[in-house]
C-alpha cells in the first residue's frame, strides 16, 4: 500500500532530515515510527502527506507515485489520507460538529449525510455529547479526539498520526492509542510517529526506528528500544 | 455545484462575521476609495460638459462690407461653410439686430439720433472646437473683398479654453491615479483580512480542500465587500450630488451642471462594477499569493 524508496530530505538550511529510507507498509497494518526528537519521524509523515517534498527518492501509494503531483492532486491525495497532528490544528472559531463537518463539505457531501457521518464518528471517539462545544472549551485529549474524528470521518484507507499523544497525560494517551487501534481494526492502515516508549512497548505492533534520519530498525511486534 | 456555491455563500458570511473588525475596516476603505473615485468621475464629466459648453460659445462674428448683394452674401456664406473646422454659419438679420439693439438701450432714444440702420450685415461662425480658432480667424479676415472685420473673444476665450483643458486633463489624471490607488488599497486590505485567516486556510488545505475550494468563500466575500461598499458610496454620491447641485446653481449659475439621469446612472454603474471587480480581483490575488505559500 505505501512504498518508500530511497527517500531523502534535505532542508534549505542544509539539515538532512531523512537519509535513504526504504520500507513498505501493507494494507491494514499498524506501524510505529519511533526515534528521538529530530530523528526525522515527522518529516517522514509530512513527506507521505505531501506537506514536504522529498529531495531524493519516491513514495508510492497503491503503486501511484507521489513525485509529480499538482496542487489539485495533492488535495485529492489528502482526502484519502487522514492526518492527526500533535497540535490538533482545529478551527478555534468553529464548534466540534463544524470542525468535522467542514472536511465533509470539502468532499461535497449533502447536509443530511454530513450530519449522519459526523454523529457516527463523534460516537466512535466518544464525544457525541460535545458536538456544540468549541475546541477551547475542551481538554487536550478531547481536542485530539476531534482531530482523529476529522481525520477518519470519510473512512480514509490510510491514517497518519504525528505524535498524537505528545501533549497528553499518560491515561489520555492510552485512550487515544486504544482509539487508533480500534480504527486499525476497520482495515485502516495506521502510521504513528511517537516517542512514547510506554505505549509502543505495551501495544506491540510493527516498529520502524529512525535515528539521525536513517532507518536503523524495522521490527514486527517490536519495542521502542532494542 | 449549487451545493458548493451555497456553501461558499454561507462560509463567506460566517467568515465576515468572525473577522468583523477587519471586514469593517475593508468596507470603510473601499467605500471611501469608491466615494472619492465616483466624486471625481462626476466632477470630471461636469468638466467635460463645461469644456463643450465653452466650445459651443466659441463664436466668431464676421462683419461684411456694405454694398454686397444678397447673392454675393449667400455665395460667401456657402464658401466659408465648407471650411474645415467650421461647424455652422448663420446670417444675422440686420433689421432684427438693430431692433434688439434699440430695445436693449431704449433710454437712448436711438430713433431720434439715427435715421437708418447703421449696423453692417454680419455672420455668426461657430467652430467645431477651439484648436483652429486663430487660423480660421486669419483665414476669414483674408477675404477682404467681403469682410470688413472679424471679431472673437480673443485672448480671454483662448485662456479660458487652456484653463478648462488643463482642469480636464488634471481631473482625468486624478481619476486615473485614484483608479490605481483604490485597487492597491483594496488588494492590501483584503490581503490583511486573508492573512488574518491564513491558519484557517492552511487547515483547509491539510484536510484536502483544493485551491479553488479555499478561494470560493473569499471570492464571494470580495464581491459582497465591493457590492456593499459601492452601493453605499453611490447612495452618498447621489445625495451629495443633489445637495451640491442646489448650491452650485446659486453660487456658480454659469457652471453647466447638466449631467442627465442617463449619465449619472452610467457613473453609478461604473462605481458599482469597479467596486465589485476590484474587490474580486483583490480577493483573487490575495488568496492566490497566500495559497502559494501553503503546501
Amino acid at each position: 500500500m505505501i512504498k518508500i524508496k530511497k527517500l531523502s530530505k534535505t532542508f534549505s538550511n542544509g539539515h538532512r532530515a531523512l537519509d535513504n529510507i526504504d520500507f513498505m507498509v501493507n494494507k491494514g497494518e499498524f506501524v510505529y515510527i519511533v526515534g528521538p526528537s529530530g530523528s526525522g519521524k515527522s518529516t517522514l509523515l509530512n513527506c507521505i502527506f505531501r506537506k514536504e517534498i522529498p529531495s531524493v527518492g519516491s513514495i508510492y501509494i497503491d503503486n501511484y507515485s507521489l513525485d509529480q503531483l499538482s496542487n489539485r492532486q495533492i488535495s485529492f491525495l489528502r482526502r484519502n489520507m487522514g492526518m492527526i497532528f500533535q497540535d490538533f490544528k482545529l478551527l478555534q472559531t468553529r464548534n466540534v460538529f463544524d470542525n468535522i463537518a467542514f472536511a465533509l463539505h470539502i468532499f461535497g457531501y449533502s447536509r443530511s449525510s454530513i450530519r449522519r457521518s459526523v454523529n457516527q464518528v463523534l460516537e466512535l471517539v466518544g464525544l457525541d455529547d460535545k458536538a456544540g462545544h468549541f475546541p477551547s472549551e475542551l481538554s487536550g485529549g478531547e481536542q485530539q479526539r476531534i482531530c482523529i474524528a476529522r481525520a477518519i470521518v470519510n473512512n480514509p484507507p490510510i491514517l497518519l498520526a504525528d505524535e498524537p499523544t505528545g501533549s497528553l497525560d499518560p491515561d489520555t494517551s492510552w485512550e487515544i492509542m486504544q482509539l487508533l487501534s480500534k480504527i486499525n481494526l476497520r482495515k485502516t492502515t495506521v502510521l504513528v510517529a511517537t516517542h512514547n516508549k510506554g505505549i509502543v512497548d505495551d501495544l506491540r505492533k510493527r516498529v520502524i526506528a529512525l535515528e539521525y534520519g536513517k532507518l536503523i530498525r524495522d521490527q514486527q511486534l517490536g519495542v521502542y528500544d532494542t | 455545484m449549487i451545493r458548493k456555491f451555497i456553501f461558499f455563500i454561507v462560509e463567506a458570511f460566517i467568515g465576515m462575521k468572525r473577522s468583523s473588525f477587519m471586514i469593517t475596516v475593508s468596507l470603510a476603505t473601499v467605500f471611501i476609495s469608491l466615494l472619492i473615485f465616483g466624486f471625481f468621475l462626476i466632477v470630471n464629466l461636469n468638466l467635460v460638459n463645461f469644456s463643450s459648453y465653452l466650445n459651443s460659445k466659441l463664436e466668431v462674428r464676421v462683419f461684411l462690407k456694405d454694398g454686397l448683394t444678397k447673392k454675393e452674401i449667400r455665395l460667401f456664406k456657402e464658401k466659408i461653410s465648407s471650411i474645415k473646422g467650421i461647424q455652422s454659419v448663420e446670417l444675422l438679420d440686420k433689421d432684427q439686430e438693430w431692433n434688439e439693439f434699440k430695445e436693449r438701450y431704449d433710454t437712448l432714444n436711438l430713433d431720434d439720433l439715427v435715421n437708418s440702420n447703421p449696423l453692417p450685415v454680419s455672420l455668426t461662425v461657430r467652430l467645431e472646437d477651439d484648436h483652429q480658432l486663430k487660423s480660421i480667424v486669419t483665414l476669414l479676415a483674408g477675404f477682404n473683398m467681403f469682410v470688413e472685420d472679424v471679431v472673437y473673444g480673443g485672448k480671454m476665450a483662448e485662456r479660458m479654453q487652456k484653463v478648462s483643458r488643463f482642469i480636464l486633463y488634471f481631473g482625468w489624471g486624478i481619476v486615473g491615479v485614484l483608479f490605481c490607488a483604490t485597487f492597491l488599497i483594496v488588494i492590501n486590505t483584503i490581503k490583511l483580512t486573508i492573512m488574518n485567516r491564513s491558519e484557517e486556510i492552511s487547515i483547509m488545505k491539510l484536510v484536502g480542500a483544493t485551491d479553488s475550494f479555499v478561494m470560493g468563500p473569499f471570492l464571494v466575500e470580495g464581491v459582497f465587500l465591493g457590492l456593499f461598499s459601492s452601493i453605499v458610496a453611490v447612495a452618498m454620491i447621489h445625495f451629495g450630488l443633489k445637495l451640491i447641485a442646489v448650491n452650485l446653481v446659486s453660487f456658480l449659475p454659469f457652471f453647466p451642471n447638466d449631467l442627465n439621469e442617463k449619465n449619472i446612472f452610467i457613473i453609478y454603474l461604473i462605481v458599482v462594477l469597479w467596486g465589485c471587480f476590484m474587490c474580486l480581483m483583490g480577493a483573487l490575488l490575495s488568496t492566490r499569493s497566500t495559497l502559494k505559500k501553503i503546501l
